[in-house]
């Protein structure tokens, strides 16, 4: 965490380090895959940490950034202008589009009417699609407020789910990242609930875990929540999505950070989108604290929490990451692959 | 240095609104700062700027002088980042920045030194962010100008009679600061906010705006343009404070456009001269220029390169057709077989402001009658390389006929008389060329003349021994009295002369088509020469060759 001379909060070492020996290797993974450097869509911020880390994989920018009027003007102003003027030194070929980014991605355009750059126009069903190839929302809020709804739901998740619509067809990496901090904890347990009936019978004591978990522990009911919210998102919009599990973090202001990264393939599925992980592999997912230069798995898990199954599942995790932390479980919980 | 005014002796000091003691006595009074309208600002930047595409010039300029080598232009939304890799400014140099008509830009070496500049874009936006950093420095500068509200202010006190201080509506709506620079780069970021819908409209015309920016900024070669680095070598060392940038635009959506004057293909090596002042031998303008070899006009989609232009500390001066009227020879078409600039660098000439010319002074004409001498010896450069390219076209015309003729001849194939004819023509053609040919290709006009009289001899013989192999077989094989005609008939068409070039073969021959009334002319007059002069006479044939060689000489020099 760190505060800088112009009053903001830029991403501390744990989030740069998640960026770099988490993220990277599965955004590059996909460059490779496409055979160029990469589209990016999200909130860079004025210091553009995730631009500079992942440089040599980004090829162009649609940075979305505040506007606000009234007393956030003049900060929201400046923010603005130190943005392009970092996008502007580095040379990177960009768009900046101003105002929420849940707004830009439910309405295809921000507060001036600027449409994200690579879109297609072409789709028979008329819905303007993007065709980004990474994604990146990074709330410094929670999944969403109450107050903030779109036809009941929480804008946020409604931009999420607006976000597959949008992107189908395009192969991408959607990270995300919340803040436990979030007014809709009611709803994420109610979604816990009702997902409970989807999930095998020995799982079921894991939900009511996630559940019960106080409100000093959100960040395990939200890992659980949005695995499983994002995914059925995704599948409903013809993507087969593989969920990495998920690093909590500590960010600015000491807020407790859950980050998520999700690899979308699209499929050509007639109907609903099947992923390779089941509900029950979602459950099983751990998750995964970054400190210290360090990713390691969080010693508390969920009832019943099989660090074997997580000890295969580690394996398609980032590689370097991967290896240490299956050498983590191996050396602390005694597993013998 | 400050500059000191020296105060006459009659001229005393007094305040404002004191009538002086002493009639008859002219005295001075302090100018105060509120005494300097704050109007200036918007009379001076609309009077100045009424192009939106000046104000990006202005910023550009200031992006040139600081010694960048790549300027990326970029419309977002409605703002325009302009973001150079100069040298960037210290805080001092940016406070100065603010200063309004200041300026220390150095007149020989800098483009922009009226220190209004950066105002240019007051009538365009909302707010001017810059944002600099100087190597060396530890933290990066931004000033802001809240245009806005310098507006509104404006409209304000308008409103209520009064009077805005120039200074108080800088102070008051200008802001500085200092924060971290993410990567130390050094360099310059302009930003333009909230452009309105009227300007952004406009400066959306990337085509016009890449136009614009290669008449008024000194842009840099294409990195693939073959001359590239002779150019700026000789331009360099001659042109006090040349400067070429590349610059990037990137005003429509997914469009980059690196704007670069273009590498046109097929230029000769460039000529370069430095053009003196008579008298005082001192260098007032400097000239590169390179011909299309393709023996044509520049090509048309590098229309805007044909001819040469004028240049003072990268600006084009007035445009491609300026210097036009110099090249005398076939309807001044040789000027747009050139490419070239003239970069002026005598300090006297100086461009106007609307800036297609330049101020008429001593200084102007002197520069323009070098100008027009030097002009007029490159249309006559252009003219000689013109028929020494047309004669190398012959030479290559006859060199391939000549090959087909002596197969032909190894082949023992072919008429012989229509071969003699040919060759007759050829030699006649190399003869003709003969002094045009360009060096290296003389010895290749030789060595085709000597072939071509060589196959002549031979087929010649070839003739001969045919016509006597015809008279002896045919007296052993019919009786005497019978073969008188027809004998006499066959000489006379194997010896029959090639064919002699008449007007009209020669007027056909330079591509000039006549009527059938003007064709019967040729004839007459044909009939009249023949008449006087007979054919086949070597006054004849002068008279003939001096047409053809007035008729290329009229019409060959547009093509």
């Amino acid at each position: 965490m760190s505060g800088t001379a112009n009053g903001d909060f830029e991403g501390g070492p744990e989030k740069a380090y998640v960026r770099k020996h988490w993220d990277l290797p599965v955004i590059h993974g996909l460059s490779a895959r496409k055979g160029r450097r990469l589209r990016y869509f999200g909130m860079p911020g004025p210091a553009i940490e995730d631009i500079r880390d992942w440089s040599d994989e980004i090829e162009y920018v649609t940075a979305i950034e505040l506007l606000r009027p009234g007393q956030e003007e003049d900060h929201d102003r400046e923010r603005l202008r130190r943005l392009k003027h970092s996008l502007s030194e580095r040379g990177i070929q960009y768009q900046v589009l101003r105002g929420y980014v849940e707004d830009v991605i439910l309405k295809a355009h921000d507060i001036d009417g600027q449409q994200p750059r690579y879109r297609n126009h072409g789709d028979p069903t008329g819905i303007l699609r993007f065709c980004y190839d990474v994604v990146n929302l990074d709330f410094y809020g929670g999944a969403g407020y109450k107050s903030k709804t779109v036809l009941g739901q929480p804008k946020r998740l409604a931009a999420i789910k607006e976000l597959f619509r949008r992107q189908r067809g395009t192969e991408f990496v959607f990270l995300l990242t919340l803040n436990v901090r979030t007014t809709i904890d009611k709803a994420v347990s109610a979604h816990l609930n009702q997902w409970r009936a989807r999930i095998g019978d020995t799982l079921q004591p894991a939900i009511d875990w996630y559940v019960s978990r106080s409100a000093g522990k959100v960040k395990y009911r939200l890992k659980a929540a949005m695995l499983a919210f994002v995914q059925r998102m995704a599948e409903d919009e013809g993507f087969r999505v593989y969920c990495y599990p998920p690093v909590a973090y500590i960010g600015n202001a000491n807020a407790t950070m859950v980050h998520f990264l999700f690899a979308c393939e699209p499929t050509s599925d007639a109907f609903h989108s099947v992923s390779v992980q089941s509900p029950d592999d979602l459950v099983r997912l751990p998750l995964l604290t970054c400190s210290e230069n360090a990713i390691t798995p969080e010693i508390e898990q969920h009832t019943g929490f099989d660090w074997m199954h997580c000890h295969h599942a580690l394996a398609n995790a980032p590689h370097c990451v991967g290896k240490s932390l299956q050498a983590f479980i191996e050396q602390r919980f005694g597993i013998t692959p | 240095m400050k500059r000191r005014i020296a105060r006459r002796p009659s001229e005393v000091a007094a305040q404002t609104g004191d009538v002086p003691e002493t009639p008859g006595q002219f005295v001075q009074i302090d100018v105060k700062p509120e005494d300097i309208g704050a109007e200036l600002l918007p009379i001076l930047s609309r009077g100045l700027y009424t192009d939106p595409f000046h104000a990006i010039r202005e910023y550009v300029q200031n992006a040139v002088d600081s010694g960048a080598a790549l300027v990326r232009i970029k419309l977002t939304g409605n703002s325009i980042v302009i973001r150079d890799d100069g040298e960037g400014m210290s805080w001092s140099d940016l406070v100065k920045a603010r200063r309004f008509g200041v300026s220390d830009k150095d007149l020989k070496e800098n483009v922009g030194f009226r220190g209004i500049g950066i105002y240019s874009g007051y009538d365009l936006c909302d707010r001017l962010f810059i944002t600099t950093f100087r190597a060396g420095d530890t933290m990066q500068s931004v000033l802001e100008f809240n245009f806005a509200a310098m507006k509104k202010r404006l409209e304000a006190d308008k409103k209520k009679g009064l009077g805005t201080p120039l200074h108080e509506l800088l102070k008051n709506h200008t802001r500085f600061k200092i924060e971290p620079s993410l990567t130390r780069t050094p360099g310059t970021t302009v930003e333009l906010e909230e452009v309105s819908d009227y300007h952004i409209r406009s400066l959306r015309d990337s085509d016009a705006l890449r136009k614009y920016i290669l008449r008024n900024l000194p842009v840099d070669f294409d990195p693939q343009f073959e001359h590239r680095e002779a150019i700026k070598k000789y331009l360099k060392e001659h042109v006090p404070g040349y400067k070429a940038v590349r610059i990037i635009v990137e005003i429509k959506e997914g469009e980059s456009i690196q704007v670069v004057r273009p590498a046109i293909p097929n230029l000769s090596s460039p000529e370069t001269r430095l053009i003196r002042a008579p008298g005082t031998g001192a260098t007032i303008a400097v000239i590169w220029s390179s011909l299309h070899k393709k023996r044509s006009r520049i090509p048309d989609e590098y229309e805007d390169y044909r001819g040469f232009v004028y240049r003072t500390k990268g600006f084009t001066v007035g445009d491609n057709r300026r210097m036009q009227p110099f090249f005398k020879h076939g309807g001044s078409t040789l000027h747009a077989w050139y490419t070239g600039e003239v970069y002026v660098v005598d300090e006297k000439v100086i461009p106007n402001t609307e800036r297609d010319d330049f101020e008429a002074n001593a200084a102007y004409d002197v520069l323009r009658s070098q100008i027009k001498l030097t002009m007029e010896e490159l249309d006559n450069q252009g003219l000689k390389f013109q028929s020494q390219q047309r004669a190398v076209t012959k030479l290559k015309e006859c060199q391939r006929k000549l090959e087909g003729i002596e197969k032909k001849v190894q082949d023992r194939i072919g008429d012989p008389a229509l071969m003699f004819s040919e060759l007759e023509d050829i030699i006649s053609e190399l003869k003709q060329h003969r002094a045009k040919f360009p060096e290296e290709f003389k010895d290749q006009g030789k060595a085709a003349e000597k072939l071509a009289n060589d196959l002549r001899t031979i087929v010649h013989k070839i003739i001969t021994d045919g016509q006597r192999a015809k008279r002896e077989s045919t007296s052993s094989s019919t009786s005497t009295s019978s073969t008188s005609t027809s004998s006499g008939e066959g000489q006379q068409d194997s010896e029959r002369e090639p064919s002699r070039p008449t007007i009209s073969s020669i007027v056909e021959e330079a591509g000039i088509q006549v009527s059938k009334p003007i064709a019967r002319v040729f004839e007459l007059i044909e009939e009249v020469m023949a008449s006087v002069l007979r054919p086949g006479t070597r006054e004849y044939s002068a008279v003939l060759e001096g047409i053809q060689s007035a008729i290329e000489e009229e019409f060959s020099a547009g093509e």
